[in-house]
């Protein structure tokens, strides 16, 4: 599918987060602290909870439901360390941010 | 003969007959298909999805557990939809077997026990079985239509015995038929085994439970749970019992039989109303006095924990955000 346009820095202004529905996947762009712009999955890997509705602190995202942490810098897992987050590729031109949906899958852990 | 429909998870090839009046979540558990849920209330929002293809029966529109986002996305509850024709739906996830079935049956009330001013132990026999797990719930339905989610207090067992421990909620409908409305030898339904946060005896560390209300059963079923280990005396078990103040706490009975089989059985009791500690009680929150007993070791501990959403939530943050707890070494079913 290659390069989509997703939205605008307008959007998602710095600190803030949003999630998006691209190429059939949904998304979440977190613009950290900073200026960084990721683009992960918008739906915790361990149940079927929006992160959109979790607090983004800096780098760190954090679920609502059971507490679950990711670096937004790596999207690793923080708490639990096993826990991973897609991480879609991302360009930014101008002030459109576009990303690669085709670029990772979801992650699903258990627990 | 009642009429089924064909439940399809879109992606997976997974499919299971769902019975006319059942909900999706309850039909694909009796199958052994295990989607993922907490509270099988519709409080949790943990069994969300989408409905790709046919029509399902909302029994309660305004669940708390979808959010404004989920619901203008067009997400669904499982716990609260009941499919009306074949349908196909889509989950995003892959689910695994679920380890227990839940059944429906009906359930005769056989004795009740006060345990305090507003807490008792029912006790009923069921037709078929008592099969599940330390800590797991049950949904008891009764004649006027209500049905709530109870833990059981007890451990599975071969005499079709299921005891729950229930608190008088002050004007609860539920509770008011338990307490005041069901006499000895009556029946109800019973559908359960429910729940995620049972007993899991192939974790070798010592664990703590923590009980807010009628949490306690849950957490006594835990604690025996440990307790029927073959290698139950190398086992340490730390129990935590908040209340408001002393005449809310109760110790079972039980735990002086587990505290012989287990290496060690510590109890622990808190008390939150200002200045109602006696000497016994730690002066505070529940989760305060797991902090403050534990202190350095809280990370070597596996935790199960049962109680009012605020206890439950509170105990989370404690744990995990403060006290660095690996988020999936603690085991509650959210009731929010």
């Amino acid at each position: 599918m290659g390069y989509v346009r997703v939205c605008s820095l307008d959007d998602v202004w710095e600190g803030d987060m949003e999630s998006f529905e691209v190429g059939g996947k949904e998304v979440l762009i977190a613009h950290l602290d900073g200026g960084d712009v990721v683009a992960t999955q918008a739906i915790c890997p361990h149940q079927q909870v929006e992160l959109v509705e979790g607090e983004l602190d800096k780098k760190t995202l954090m679920c609502k439901s059971h507490l679950w942490t990711f670096d937004l810098t790596t999207c690793q897992g923080i708490n639990p360390g096993h826990a991973r987050l897609a991480r879609y590729p991302v360009r930014l031109e101008g002030d459109d941010v576009y990303i690669d949906p085709d670029g990772d899958t979801p992650k699903i852990a258990h627990s | 003969m009642t009429t089924e429909h064909q439940v399809l998870l879109r992606g997976t090839g997974v499919r299971f007959p769902c019975a006319e009046g059942d909900t999706l979540l309850r039909a694909a558990l009796r199958a052994g298909v295990g989607l993922s849920y907490e509270c099988n209330s519709g409080a949790c929002g943990s069994c969300r999805y989408e409905l790709l293809e046919g029509d399902v029966r909302t029994r309660w529109a305004d669940a708390p557990g979808l959010s404004a986002r989920d619901r203008r996305k067009g997400r669904r509850l499982a716990c609260q939809s009941e499919p009306v024709s074949d349908c196909v739906v889509d989950l995003s996830s892959v689910p695994e077997p679920a380890p227990h079935l839940p059944i429906r049956q009906r359930a005769q009330l056989r004795d009740v026990h006060r345990l305090t001013h507003d807490m008792a132990e029912f006790v009923f026999t069921a037709e078929k079985h008592a099969a599940f797990s330390a800590g797991q719930y049950a949904m008891l339905g009764f004649p006027s239509g209500i049905e709530r989610a109870y833990s059981m207090s007890n451990l599975g067992n071969c005499q079709r015995e299921w005891k729950f421990v229930v608190k008088r909620s002050p004007g609860g409908k539920a509770t008011s038929i338990l307490f005041d409305g069901l006499d000895l030898g009556e029946t109800i339904e019973l559908d359960g085994p429910y729940g995620q946060a049972y007993y899991r005896a192939g974790d070798d560390r010592d664990i703590v439970c923590v009980a807010g209300g009628s949490g306690l059963g849950a957490m006594a079923s835990v604690v025996l749970g440990a307790a029927a280990q073959a290698d139950a005396g190398e086992r340490t078990v730390h129990l935590f019992c908040g209340g408001r103040a002393p005449r809310d706490l109760h110790i079972p009975e039980a735990m002086a039989m587990a505290q012989r089989r287990l290496r060690a059985l510590h109890v622990h009791t808190a008390v939150s109303e200002p200045d109602s500690a006696d000497s016994e009680s730690h002066q505070g929150f529940v989760h305060e006095a797991v902090v403050a007993k534990l202190g350095e070791t809280l990370t070597d501990f596996t935790y199960y924990a049962a109680g009012p959403p605020a206890m439950t939530d509170a105990l989370a943050r404690a744990l995990v955000l403060d006290g660095g707890l690996a988020a999936d070494r603690l085991h509650f079913d959210r009731f929010s």
